[in-house]
């Protein structure tokens, strides 16, 4: 390997992280995307996706996932396959000694996820999921806390609600009957909202505090999408965790629809102390913008992405971002996640966002949900007496 | 300054408008006590607040936190499919508050330092009766409150609000 440089392989494409994850590999001068890559037996839908994002980018595409792991000039391993697949893919990719760098949450799988920290410590090699914890409002939060202004810390309350998707449809008046193992999958107009959302905040929570979870409780509900309600997937959820030394906290993990924020969502921390609190939020501070523009409405909904989960079919429904909101923002500090990955590597450290702690993160997600169907607190850790969630592809 | 009577009309108003349509989420974070014995209280009375605005009875609570450190929180389940998650903690001379109202078709959010707890009056405003029922509601919840923070487990409630 030469100094400094990565080769990169993708290993999935289209309508997946992969269309962001991708372009800010790119943009890193230390890397190179070599080619793109997946499991020989994915199905004709997914090989099709991923030869278009392969020909988007001008990379080859290589079919055989081994093939692709056995070229020298691969280095760093961007995962985003679907979800059932992603952590088998993870460790896979580290036995081969690949640096893997893996969309967020790592698995749904219990025993996926201790392969993947397994085969990372065995390897040597270094590893991420993505996360917004180097955010610099999120970084900010951790600067409070490590400089004692608030004393010792109590209490953390994390949002991260998303404004996207047709909301309104649900059909409501019940309790949600949470099913334990948990439907996580990626369908085309639904996935597991507190899964998938919800491990951002669980994120904050954790490296804020640096401190383990013992016990969860947990709550999910379809509130607004009769897709997620369909197909058995909560839109929306929270946890209410006890950690070491008697902190507590509160996360919100949903999907809240396109109407219900000015900008792209409620994400905000809330630090209690015992010196006084701290409210910080991802929109503040910010400018509002007020004009004689047309005021924004939501895109056309796209056949394939009702929800706007992926950057390319929100670009071909010519979906707007919204203006309303100017949240104030120093370019210096607009360092995406995959170049604090690439720091990692270079520095020889690990990321505080590591296989290990992203299997804690699957731990904890999966805890909640065992409490939503049973009704409990339900202590850490978990039994290693299955998998605790249930997919549709495996 | 506003009081929460204040803050609870207007959202009141507001939802009475339809302006979010039916309101799902109630997520009300305070730095509002001036001493820790107000912290149950005022959890209990944020719990009436919300019950108020969900229009639904809670069927399961869970409280974490304790008031020696300053800090409680409430998670609560509503009959009708409604939750909630409420927190309270020491003001420290700087009160502030945050609150997100997550409606089926819009949201309401408020935060700041303008609105604090109250000067001496409890839900339902100044009207005696209503202040009553309220103080009553008040002592129920704060029991409840206790009840899961000694069991440090979730306490379901009859639809009247007792514990069955």
């Amino acid at each position: 390997m030469s100094s400094q440089q990565f080769g990169v392989l993708l290993i999935s494409g289209r309508l997946t992280h992969q269309e962001n994850y991708a372009l800010n590999l790119r943009d890193d001068p230390r890397c190179t995307l070599v080619g793109l890559s997946d499991e020989k037996d994915v199905p004709p839908e997914r090989a099709q996706l991923n030869k278009q994002f392969a020909e988007d980018l001008d990379i080859p595409y290589w079919p055989d996932l081994d093939e692709a792991l056995a070229r020298e000039d691969v280095h760093v391993v961007s995962i985003c396959a679907d979800p059932e697949r992603r952590g088998r893919i993870a460790a896979r990719c580290a036995d081969a000694g690949k640096h893997i760098y893996v969309d967020k949450p790592m698995t749904p799988y219990l025993s996926h996820a201790d392969d993947a920290v397994a085969a990372v410590e065995r390897a040597g090699v270094r590893s991420q999921m993505f996360s917004s914890n180097h955010q610099p409002w999120v970084n900010q939060a951790l600067q409070v806390v490590e400089s004692g202004e608030l004393g010792e810390l109590t209490a953390i309350h994390v949002d991260n609600l998303f404004a996207k998707g047709p909301n309104g449809t649900a059909v409501l008046g019940a309790p949600r009957r949470a099913v334990y193992p948990p439907v996580i999958s990626n369908f085309v107009d639904a996935k597991a909202e507190l899964y998938a959302i919800g491990v951002y905040a669980l994120g904050f929570v954790c490296m804020i505090s640096g401190r383990a979870v013992e016990t969860v409780f947990g709550s999910t509900a379809n509130y607004f999408f009769e897709a997620h309600q369909r197909r058995n997937m909560e839109d929306f959820g929270f946890l209410s965790l006890t950690l070491e030394g008697g902190l507590t906290a509160t996360i919100t993990g949903g999907r809240i629809g396109w109407a219900s924020h000015p900008a792209g969502g409620s994400n905000q921390i809330h630090l209690i102390g015992a010196k006084g609190s701290l409210f910080l939020s991802a929109n503040r501070p910010t400018l509002e913008i007020y004009n004689a523009d047309p005021p924004w409405t939501p895109p056309e909904i796209h056949p394939r992405d009702p929800m706007g989960f992926w950057r390319t079919t929100q670009e071909e429904v010519r979906g707007q971002p919204k203006r309303t909101l100017a949240p104030l923002s120093n370019a210096l500090e607009g360092r995406s996640d995959a170049s604090y990955f690439i720091d990692c590597i270079v520095e020889e450290r690990e990321s505080g966002m590591n296989a290990r702690q992203a299997a804690s993160l699957t731990e904890i997600l999966l805890a909640g949900y065992k409490s939503a169907a049973q009704g409990q607190v339900v202590k850490m850790p978990l039994a290693r007496d299955g998998d605790h969630a249930q997919g549709t592809q495996a | 300054m506003y009081d929460w009577t204040v803050l609870n009309q207007t959202v009141s108003e507001t939802l009475a408008g339809d302006a979010v349509g039916a309101p799902l989420f109630v997520r009300w974070t305070a730095a509002a006590a001036l001493s820790t014995p107000e912290l149950k209280p005022l959890l209990a009375e944020m719990s009436a607040y919300a019950e108020s605005w969900l229009s639904a009875r809670p069927r399961r609570i869970y409280a974490t936190g304790s008031s020696d450190a300053g800090h409680l929180s409430l998670a609560l389940e509503y009959a009708n499919g409604q939750s909630a998650l409420l927190a309270i903690s020491l003001a420290h001379d700087h009160p502030s508050m945050n609150l997100v109202i997550l409606g089926a078709r819009g949201a309401i959010y408020q935060t700041g330092s303008q609105v604090t707890a109250r000067a001496g009056s409890l839900a339902g405003g100044a009207d005696e009766k209503r202040q009553h029922a309220a103080v009553s509601s008040t002592s129920q919840m704060v029991a409840v409150i206790d009840k899961s923070l000694f069991s440090k487990q979730p306490v379901s409630l009859s639809p009247s609000g007792d514990q069955p």
